[in-house]
């Protein structure tokens, strides 16, 4: 079981020593394999296609020239997209807005209600809903859904605590059920 | 009944189906050519500054001419000798980690080697020192200092 997980995180080792040399067509490599889902990661953040383009090439570019600190203990992917996700909020930390949201908001015990709704809605419409969010709302919810952190790690990278972080995540599903439920009763 | 979470990590894939604008995989060349350039850059400086740190050391021990002709660490005592030998270890690995790398640009490793060269000249010189005056506090420094330095300047030059 270890070997097999050890294998899979060292899934493309090769290529990542050879980038290590600074081998440029195993970079562009790497680049190929990646930057779709680190490019969607990055929009989902900072909301803006140039913005997040050029956040995502030089999350390649430092993880490039920092090769050398990745131990391999964690997937290049999982290490490369921390890099994204680090870089993406730097920039919004800049325009202060997403944190001006964020830590307005009170820390308190949201009733975790249960969405069964029968799901009935869209893709696009979802994914067009998640980006019309307000900053705090849509990338707590991103980092959470999407990109797999728990709470715990999100109150790491944003600086919150555990508890803002799921607060933060509840409200922001239920914004984005609300809105979604909008969409449904205006096309009846 | 689905859970809304549920159904959102199921169609995880669909949430990455944005493209970066077009003409993003040349952008990205132009900047991984700038980012080596001025990693090159970078290395040039650090081997100019240890360098002019290593003619500075050579120059003040050089005005003194001896002429004792002995093996360089025959009179040296255990422990420099041991220093000398742990970092000597260290970059002759790192050498030849060096020499087995992919440049994209062969004259640029060949510029690396031969500044690793002139380091080593300098090296030489104050060995030379060394055995002219092995009990000088000054010169015992000098030369770990030296090799100390070329550990660093390898070490720039592998991470970049």
């Amino acid at each position: 079981m270890i070997n097999k997980t050890s294998k899979k995180l060292n899934i493309h080792r090769d290529l990542i020593e050879a980038c290590k040399k600074g081998n440029k067509k195993s970079q562009f490599e790497i680049y190929s394999l990646y930057y779709k889902a680190m490019y969607n990661t990055s929009l989902r953040i900072v909301n803006n296609t140039f913005e997040a383009e050029d956040i995502m090439q030089e999350a390649f570019l430092k993880a490039f020239n920092n090769l050398n600190q990745f131990k391999a203990e964690v997937s290049f992917g999982v290490w490369l997209k921390k890099i994204v996700v680090n870089l993406s909020l730097d920039s919004l930390r800049k325009k202060k807005t997403f944190f001006e949201s964020l830590h307005n908001q009170e820390v308190e015990d949201l009733y975790e209600e249960e969405m069964e709704d029968e799901v009935e809605y869209k893709m696009e419409d979802i994914r067009s809903e998640i980006n019309k969010l307000p900053d705090g709302y849509r990338i707590v919810l991103s980092l959470y859904l999407l990109e797999g952190y728990d709470h715990e790690e999100i109150g790491e990278i944003l600086h919150i605590s555990t508890s803002t972080s799921r607060s933060q995540y509840t409200r922001s599903r239920k914004k984005l059920a609300e809105n979604l439920k909008k969409i449904i009763n205006e096309k009846v | 009944m689905k859970k809304f979470e549920d159904y959102i990590r199921d169609q995880r894939e669909e949430f990455d189906d944005f493209l970066p604008p077009e003409g993003h995989f040349k952008r990205f060349s132009e900047k991984l050519d700038r980012t080596k350039g001025r990693n090159y850059y970078l290395i040039r400086i650090a081997a100019i500054f240890i360098l002019g740190i290593l003619i500075t050391g050579i120059s003040f021990y050089s005005i003194r001419n001896f002429n004792m002709n002995h093996n360089i660490y025959a009179s040296v005592d255990e422990d420099l000798k041991d220093a000398i030998y742990y970092y000597s270890s260290i970059n002759s690995e790192m050498e030849q980690e060096i020499e087995e790398m992919n440049f994209e640009d062969n004259s640029e490793k060949e510029q690396i080697l031969e500044d690793i060269e002139t380091y080593d000249e300098g090296i030489n010189k104050i060995e030379q020192d060394l055995k002219d005056f092995p009990d000088d506090e000054r010169v015992r420094n000098a030369v770990i200092s030296h090799h100390k330095g070329k550990t660093a300047l390898l070490n720039i030059i592998i991470a970049q």
